[in-house]
């Protein structure tokens, strides 16, 4: 009987997450499309959800904003999955060896504090305005991220549990692979998470300042043609590629999560 | 294992230890800072060297020594520190209002549960969106003027604060709720009592985040509208091709993320010391 109720409580639960959710969602297009229609500010400045919808249709329909699509998420992946190979790696590397760890500690700190699109004049004038520029941009927004968790994570193994391999004749390999490692594992992810969100930001600063493609580009384009709802509507993608990604890797972290320490960053 | 082999009984005398040298023991107990000043050393020596030896190629990195002289005429110029009052403004600006709002409007929507999940979708789908996308969205409505830079700032900043704050109300802990009503306490003394210091330390890991995206709107705006600012600097330095001014730029950013992710790190361990230190942090 009790077991019946609390099922169905837990139902209203989630049902009631979704319900207001919904509320909430709709509630704010509604609002936006009626004050916009009833003239309570002028359309270039917001656009709405109508406009926004026509634009989706025709700019998907005739293929032209597939290609900007593409090269954002070229752009994207390529700089993400080199940041990813070559800063795992070193992460674990420096974390693994304790003065290497210190060596590094300020420089890697202080790399990581800069706001990484402020190196995109430099790079810029050393890579050009082209797909190459975009990439390092992202490899650098996301890789001071990746290395810094890594290390930390790699850092702070309990110290004990290192101590007990030792003391049972365990090799440093063995410490790594049984110990390190997995208790490493949930702070890479935030690392990742972290880096993913930095390398969107990446992307798409380099692609406002200056690009010939790309969805930052298209933006800027139709900002600069008072075209608002374009101009919605390459946020909107960007948004929804934002929550696509963070989702994941928050489900991947929350199965993870029993063994995983606080990080919050 | 064979007992036989190993002598039974085996005194085991204390090793006597010749006291260290004064240096070495120093050296031993600030280990830590003493390498990671000297990685940054390093660093800087390395890229000195390799500007002059020529395997750092000095256009486009310049080298230290340059960028330490550009910057010292650079302070002599009323120019430069009418970019750094602009900067400062947009960001003091910004940061301000997204604190002044973020902090109250969080705990309000935190507090009635059914409001956070109205509002869950959107503030979630702000915090993902790289808020730099909304640039040309804010150059529409404020123009170029710093204004719309600390628009800027405070989008960066405002996202980042809310959806801890929120989270923090939300899971104020459900029995400690429940012993303060059945104690009749009043909603204000559950308040200022249960919410607020539980509620703090979300809120300064929201501040932690919102530093690096504050410094990134600040620059990307002022990339994007070029009219005055420490940015717009970087970004004419850039053009006219002299990458120690550039560089000096980026410097001053760099500085000014550290001294800010430094105070927010020291305002998180102040307010977590009353935790009990866990198992596995130990």
């Amino acid at each position: 009987m009790l077991g019946v109720r609390n099922a169905t409580l837990a139902l209203s639960r989630v049902n009631e997450r979704l319900f207001f959710g919904v509320i909430g969602f709709v509630g704010v297009l509604v609002v936006w499309e009626t004050t916009a229609q009833l003239g309570l500010y002028r359309k270039s400045l917001l656009s709405t959800p109508s406009a926004i919808w026509r634009a989706a249709l025709t700019d998907f329909a005739n293929g032209s904003m597939a290609p900007h699509i593409t090269t954002s998420l070229s752009e994207f992946a390529a700089g993400f999955a080199i940041a990813m190979a070559v800063g795992i790696p070193l992460g674990l590397l420096i974390g693994s060896f304790r003065r290497v760890d210190y060596l590094f500690n300020g420089l890697l700190a202080g790399l990581n504090a800069t706001p990484n699109v402020a190196l995109i004049p430099l790079i810029i004038l050393v890579a050009g305005i082209g797909y190459e520029a975009k990439v390092v941009v992202v490899f650098l927004s996301a890789f001071f991220s990746v290395v810094v968790t890594t290390f930390t994570g790699v850092s702070t193994t309990a110290a004990r549990h290192l101590d007990i391999t030792r003391s049972f004749g365990g090799s440093r390999w063995l410490a790594f692979r049984t110990v390190v490692l997995p208790s490493t594992f949930p702070f890479i992810l935030s690392g990742t998470r972290i880096g993913l969100g930095r390398a969107l930001v990446g992307v798409v600063s380099a692609e406002i300042i200056s690009a010939n493609q790309g969805l930052g580009f298209y933006i800027s384009l139709y900002g600069t043609f008072l075209d608002t709802a374009r101009v919605m509507l390459g946020i909107i993608i960007f948004g929804v590629f934002g929550v696509v990604i963070g989702e994941g890797l928050r489900i991947l972290e929350r199965r993870f999560e029993v063994w995983r320490p606080d990080l919050h960053r | 294992m064979t007992v036989a082999t190993s002598p039974a009984f085996r005194t085991i005398h204390p090793r006597v230890r010749k006291p260290r040298p004064a240096l070495m023991r120093w050296y031993r107990r600030n280990e830590r800072v003493v390498l990671s000043v000297a990685g940054v050393v390093l660093f800087f020596v390395v890229w000195e060297i390799g500007s002059a030896a020529g395997f750092v190629d000095k256009f486009f990195f310049s080298s230290p020594s340059a960028i330490a002289t550009a910057g010292a005429s650079e302070v002599t110029k009323a120019r430069f520190w009418d970019d750094v009052r602009i900067t400062a403004l947009e960001l003091v600006v910004g940061t301000g209002a997204s604190v002044v709002l973020a902090v109250p409007l969080g705990i309000f929507i935190g507090w009635y549960r059914r409001l956070s999940l109205t509002f869950d979708p959107w503030l979630n789908f702000f915090n993902a969106l790289p808020r730099v996308a909304l640039v040309p969205l804010v150059v529409l409505w404020f123009g170029l003027d710093w204004n719309m830079k600390a628009v800027v700032v405070f989008l960066g900043g405002f996202f980042a604060i809310i959806l801890p704050t929120v989270e923090g109300v939300r899971t104020v802990e459900r029995h400690l709720l429940d012993v303060s009503r059945s104690f009749r306490a009043s909603s204000r003394l559950i308040f200022t009592s249960l919410v607020i210091p539980g509620t703090l330390p979300f809120i300064v890991s929201g501040l932690r985040i919102a530093v690096g995206r504050v410094l990134a709107g600040v620059v990307i705006g002022e990339f994007y509208a070029q009219t005055q600012g420490i940015g717009v600097m970087i970004y004419k330095a850039e053009a006219s091709l002299q990458s120690d001014r550039m560089l000096f730029g980026v410097l001053i950013f760099t500085v000014l993320g550290i001294v800010l992710y430094e105070s927010v790190g020291a305002a998180e361990r102040y307010f977590q010391r009353w935790r009990p230190v866990r198992e596995d942090e130990a």
